[in-house]
């Protein structure tokens, strides 16, 4: 695996508090990143320290292959960023933001800047400080997508958005990805938003990585299970580790399990359970996995 | 070259950053018109004349304040518009660098402030008489001001967010760097420290500032560790304090030593006027009974054109076996003495006597009509003991000795006739009486008032020049003394004096007055018909020590007077 994002036991300490511990972390290039945790546990944190906008406590990353800390314009004009913090020069109007970005970037493609105008319905003459908050992050959008940038880092970009430009941005995204091999960071709190756009997930909690693994594998592992026991027989004392968020309900136990193989079949989950008289097992959704993990993990103690 | 140039494209399309720049255009351009303007102004009356001075006084003061004002809102602006501090700032993810974004934030100060400074500032010297030699020679100095300027109000700038903590910032670091300066200071002369390198020290301090804050505003820009610069920053300017107070090299010393070939010490001969000592008894507040020996001291073969007149001395009795019995260590401060080439004083200079006596005998032996308009030291007090020590000592055969340091200074005189339009040109230098009126506080003339319009041009190194006007009636043998008016005159200097450096343009409307001593005979109005206006340029050129030596210096045979002059 070619990764494009590389963290080696990132750390990074805010006076007594631990924003981010340890954490090991690989993006795949050509790769739709999710990075999912809920709200403070350090995504924002790990992406600016990858954007070398704070520096590590401890540890390192690489970006493009460059030291975090040595990022220089060369490889941020190969980067995209957008961020629900960022700044935007809103004294400016659209048109003055693109001619004051364009310079910067010897791969802006006009073509791509102007079917982004035309999908986002950005008006040309209009000063961004008088645009919505939609408005203002197609804005920021468009002034990182139009040099066609190899690696796009979206830090909560959907925040305050409505779902309709939520889904149309999406769209869009996953229609420009597709066509020009980017890789993709992109960052929420919310798994409902980039579930149709992820093809590898990151879970951090607490400052801590939780799992990252392609949605593909996690999908394959994780099923929704639920098994009626026969009359009288009770559970055992001890469940499997990869059994998550087990819950009886007279003779129904409903759980995830963690560690499905396809090729097993529920062969381990009828062993683990004497006495089982039928089981249902069906795939998951990564909405209902990362719900799994959440509830797990007391990740909304 | 091409990214630092876009960045700076884009600044100038920036209407928060060029309204501010605007304004502050405007009133550099005020500033100099007030000064090249207000002073020639016809003269008119003088409730007339008092309320111009106060206005023009006042309106100078409001713009040097709009001046910084605006200064530090176009700082603001064009600094945290792309800030250094946090992680919300656009250009952080742009392929712009820390240096690229400070070679263009810098090269915008140059072309929107310092060049249109240097340039606007140059025309007023121009048009204000200077000559082309001595505006050139003053670029280095509207320059390095403007730059020392900028420099603290970028380093502020860059490592606060916003204009509210950069101000916040900036009266915290003033108010705890005076309280840190005040303390030290305090603490130094209570263990006896006593120097008085002031003028060197502040512009050591000025230039070291400078440096500081390039290398705080430099080194954030490049790294971004604000807090990191803040902790440097302040502990380093509390350094500074200390070696501003500390400060060792007297660059721009008002003490140094006369040149031999205009004054030789060797040459010349200090004595005492050993008639003229005499013992005052004074009481301090404590109670304690003090003796003051006062007496005259005289320098003989001094060269022609040049005065000698004593500054400080360092006395000692002692025994002939060689047993101090009592020191003594006091300086005069008289004007010239404490000659300091930053602080002039724009009002009221009264000429001292020994000056006064100089110039009387330079202008062929005249006799003032208004002695008491000079500032007299005489009998120079040459030592003070405890009466304990005069009582146990009276009858005591000892010796006194005494370095005695002298200030040399050489006069200029110029003499024009007194009358509305008459002037006197000389290199950058310029006045011009305005209006000649009598001084009548009794229905007979009690003096004259002249009015001029003055400007002159002085650097740093060569500001140790002084004028003072008297009027002189040579078929009479009668001259007056000059008093410049406290009330009627405005002073007004570039760059203005607040900013701590020696102003290079300095122009004044003074109202000298002429008047005659308390029970002087009334003058007839026919005096000025005869008389001259004597400009008198004193210069100041170094100073030099001679010893002086009483043998046999017994207490009580000197006379003990109760007429208290301490």
């Amino acid at each position: 695996m070619n990764a494009i994002i590389e963290t080696h036991e990132l750390t990074r300490r805010f006076g007594k508090t631990m924003a981010v511990h340890n954490l090991s972390l690989q993006v795949p290039e050509g790769s739709v990143f999710a990075f999912l945790g809920p709200n403070g546990a350090g995504k924002t944190t790990v992406i600016k320290m990858l954007m070398n906008m704070i520096r590590p406590t401890s540890g390192s990353a690489r970006m493009l292959g460059t030291d975090s800390l040595r990022l220089g314009p060369a490889e941020l004009a190969r980067i995209g960023y957008v961020s629900e913090n960022q700044q935007m020069l809103e004294w400016m109007t659209v048109q003055q933001l693109i001619d004051f970005c364009r310079p910067m970037y010897s791969t802006w493609d006009p073509d791509l800047c102007r079917q982004l105008i035309r999908q986002f319905e950005l008006p040309l003459n209009r000063k961004i400080k008088t645009f919505s908050r939609g408005m203002k992050v197609k804005a920021s959008l468009l002034s990182s997508l139009s040099y066609r940038p190899e690696l796009v880092i979206l830090d909560e970009p959907f925040t305050g958005l409505d779902a309709l430009v939520r889904d149309e941005f999406i769209r869009g995204l996953l229609e420009l990805s597709g066509r020009s091999q980017w890789t993709i960071l992109v960052a929420s709190h919310d798994i409902d938003e980039v579930e149709r756009l992820a093809d590898w997930v990151g879970v951090i909690d607490k400052g801590e990585k939780r799992l990252a693994e392609p949605t593909a594998s996690l999908q394959a592992r994780f099923r929704q299970c639920e098994a009626t026991l026969e009359p009288g027989r009770e559970l055992p004392e001890t469940l499997p580790d990869s059994w998550l968020v087990a819950e009886r309900a007279g003779q129904v136990v409903r759980f995830v399990e963690s560690r499905y193989r396809e090729d097993a079949g529920d062969q381990s989950i009828r062993s683990a359970l004497p006495g089982l008289k039928d089981l249902a097992v069906r795939p998951m959704s990564l909405k209902a996995i990362f719900l799994a993990l959440a509830r797990t993990y007391r990740l909304y103690e | 070259m091409k990214p630092t140039l876009h960045i700076i494209g884009k600044d100038f399309r920036d209407l928060r950053l060029l309204l501010p720049l605007a304004g502050w255009w405007t009133v550099s351009v005020l500033q100099p018109l007030l000064i090249s303007v207000s002073p020639r102004l016809p003269s008119s009356p003088p409730a007339f004349e008092m309320m111009l001075g106060v206005f023009v006084a006042g309106l100078a003061w409001l713009l040097a304040a709009l001046d910084l004002g605006l200064l530090v809102l176009i700082v603001s602006q064009l600094v945290q518009r792309d800030s250094t501090v946090g992680t919300t700032a656009f250009w952080l993810s742009r392929p712009i660098s820390g240096a690229r974004l400070l070679a263009g934030k810098s090269l915008f100060l140059l072309l929107a402030v310092i060049l249109p400074t240097v340039a606007l500032q140059f025309l007023m010297l121009l048009f204000n008489g200077v000559t082309l030699y001595d505006a050139v020679r003053s670029a280095p100095q509207i320059v390095v001001l403007q730059v020392l300027v900028l420099s603290v109000l970028m380093m502020l700038a860059c490592l606060t967010p916003n204009l509210s903590r950069m101000l916040f910032l900036g009266v915290i670091a003033a108010v705890g760097l005076a309280i840190v300066q005040y303390a030290l200071r305090l603490s130094l002369l209570r263990n006896g420290w006593d120097r008085s390198l002031e003028d060197s020290a502040v512009i050591g301090f000025s230039l070291l500032l400078l440096a500081v804050a390039v290398a705080v505003f430099c080194h954030q820009y490049l790294t971004r560790r604000t807090k990191r610069n803040m902790i440097a920053a302040s502990s380093i300017f509390p350094g500074l304090i200390l070696f501003m107070t500390l400060w060792p090299w007297d660059f721009w010393s008002t003490e140094f030593p006369v040149a031999r070939d205009i004054l030789d010490p060797e040459q010349v001969t200090a004595r005492v006027e050993v008639d003229s000592l005499e013992f005052h008894r004074w009481t301090n507040p404590k109670g304690e009974v003090w003796l003051t020996l006062r007496g005259d001291l005289a320098v003989d073969s001094s060269p022609a054109g040049v005065v000698a007149i004593p500054a400080g001395i360092s006395a000692k009795q002692f025994l002939s076996s060689g047993q101090v019995l009592a020191r003594d260590q006091r300086r005069w401060g008289h004007l010239y003495s404490d000659w300091s080439p930053r602080y002039r004083s724009y009002f009221g200079e009264y000429l001292d006597g020994e000056q006064a006596e100089s110039l009387a005998r330079s202008l062929g032996g005249v006799r003032f009509l208004n002695r008491d308009a000079s500032a007299w030291q005489r009998p120079w007090a040459l030592f003070a003991i405890r009466r304990e020590h005069y009582d146990a000592q009276a009858g005591a055969r000892t010796i006194y000795e005494a370095r005695v340091e002298f200030e040399v200074y050489r006069n200029r005189i110029d003499t024009m006739r007194p009358a509305p339009g008459v002037g006197y040109d000389r290199g950058s230098d310029h006045d011009r009486i305005l209006a000649v009126t009598g001084l009548f506080y009794r229905p007979s003339i009690q003096g004259f008032n002249i009015q001029f319009s003055e400007s002159d041009h002085r650097l740093t190194l060569d500001a140790g020049k002084r004028v003072h006007y008297l009027l002189v009636h040579p078929s009479r043998g009668e001259a007056l003394l000059g008093i410049r008016n406290f009330f009627f005159p405005f002073t007004l200097a570039s760059p203005h004096p607040w900013s701590g450096i020696t102003s290079m343009l300095r122009v004044t409307r003074p109202s000298m007055e002429f008047p005659l001593s308390e029970g002087s005979p009334v003058l007839p109005e026919i005096w000025l018909e005869g008389a001259k206006l004597a400009r008198v340029e004193t210069t100041h050129l170094g100073v030099f020590s001679k010893t002086i030596r009483i043998e046999d210096f017994v207490l009580e045979r000197i006379p003990v007077s109760d007429k208290s002059l301490e």
